[in-house]
């Protein structure tokens, strides 16, 4: 994926490219079928993720707007003065105007820079999704995943670049009601693996079976033993993922 | 009152929205009134009801997070079936729905 952003970023010196940012692997392709040049392909798994050619990209944009998962964008260096314009797709209330300034944000909804709205676009037809274009410093162009009003952000710019830190009464497992706190407490005491942490603090044992957990878990875990998400590894998936009554796998109620 | 203003008339994206029939679920023991089909919690959200159950160990208010059946925070118990995620849980005539996790109940 990281080899894709690369040739995206240089082809975006010539024209228009689509940043396909698809990380689920989910059953979904109107991407593939948007693509009037084939250079999005899913293939016959419909589960797996799709395969994107930057190359044969002609910036059109259908993919963007058809996403339903909104994981598309358009990035265009055309203009070579250190600034690029990205293209994001918008299904929010509210009316939008181009030249107004507004927050670009990256996939957890943190502020990245402060952008100008240069362009707005309806695909036509009935579908109702708008095309925003942007306004921003090259350098922070791959990140930005949607846009934010100023009004409804954090209030000025000088709080664009803190890191999320999160407070100790964070709520890492819901289901189970563990906060962050108690999950430092168990790797304080040298507690070093998902596993071992789980069976502790309860984190991932919960309704939700780690949907929420799982992720901030590794986290942690991996701040303090400074290994990569992959070497941290992830739980043991034992099936049913969602808890299921007896009755229902014995054929009452369906 | 509150629920002609908690329901979205018209979706940027769906257009304007259909509304299921009038019907009564119970709260608690408490009747409220919901539109067939609509989520659980939507329902209670539309009629000011907040609060879906109680953490286990603080017995803290919680109340619908993510929506879409993942956060496990609007969990309720449903009579007759046990614990589901009422985001997730189409209102149907009847149904008695409780408050899980408050303290000393």
């Amino acid at each position: 994926m990281k080899g894709d952003w690369e040739k995206v970023w240089e082809e975006a010196r010539e024209r228009p490219v689509a940043l396909v940012d698809c990380r689920q692997e989910i059953p979904c392709n109107p991407c593939e079928e948007a693509c009037r040049k084939g250079a999005i392909r899913v293939g016959e798994d419909l589960c797996s993720a799709p395969v994107y050619d930057p190359g044969r990209c002609d910036g059109c944009g259908r993919c963007v707007a058809l996403c339903p998962g909104m994981a598309i964008f358009l990035l265009d260096r055309r203009g070579g003065d250190g600034q690029a314009e990205v293209t994001v797709p918008w299904e929010m209330c509210g009316e939008i105007v181009e030249g107004e300034r507004i927050w670009a944000v990256d996939g957890k909804g943190k502020v990245l820079t402060e952008g100008k709205v240069v362009k707005i676009k309806w695909m036509g037809g009935r579908w109702p999704t708008r095309l925003v274009t942007i306004r921003i410093p090259e350098e922070r162009a791959l990140k930005v995943r949607g846009v934010r009003f100023r009004e409804n952000s954090v209030g000025s710019s000088e709080e664009v670049d803190q890191e999320y830190d999160l407070p100790e009464d964070y709520p890492v497992c819901r289901c189970e009601d563990v906060s962050r706190e108690e999950v430092l407490k168990f790797l304080k005491m040298g507690l070093r693996s998902l596993t071992a942490l789980r069976r502790s603090s309860r984190v991932g044992l919960g309704y939700c079976q780690g949907i929420y957990c799982q992720e901030q878990l590794r986290k942690e875990l991996g701040m303090v033993t400074r290994r990569s998400e992959e070497e941290t590894g992830m739980f043991k998936v034992r099936p049913p993922v969602r808890p299921v009554k007896l009755g229902r796998l014995g054929g009452v109620n369906g | 009152m509150a629920e002609k203003e908690m329901r979205v008339e018209k979706h940027p994206v769906l257009g304007v929205m259909g509304r299921g029939r009038r019907v009564t679920i119970f709260l608690d023991g408490e009747p409220i009134t919901a539109c067939e089909g609509e989520p659980v919690a939507a329902a209670l959200y539309a009629a000011g009801r907040r609060v879906t159950r109680y953490t286990r160990k603080g017995h803290e208010a919680r109340g619908p997070f993510c929506m879409i059946g993942r956060c496990t925070e609007c969990s309720m118990v449903l009579e007759g079936w046990g614990m589901v995620r009422t985001c997730m849980t189409p209102v149907r005539e009847g149904m008695r729905i409780w408050t899980p996790g408050r303290k000393g109940g």
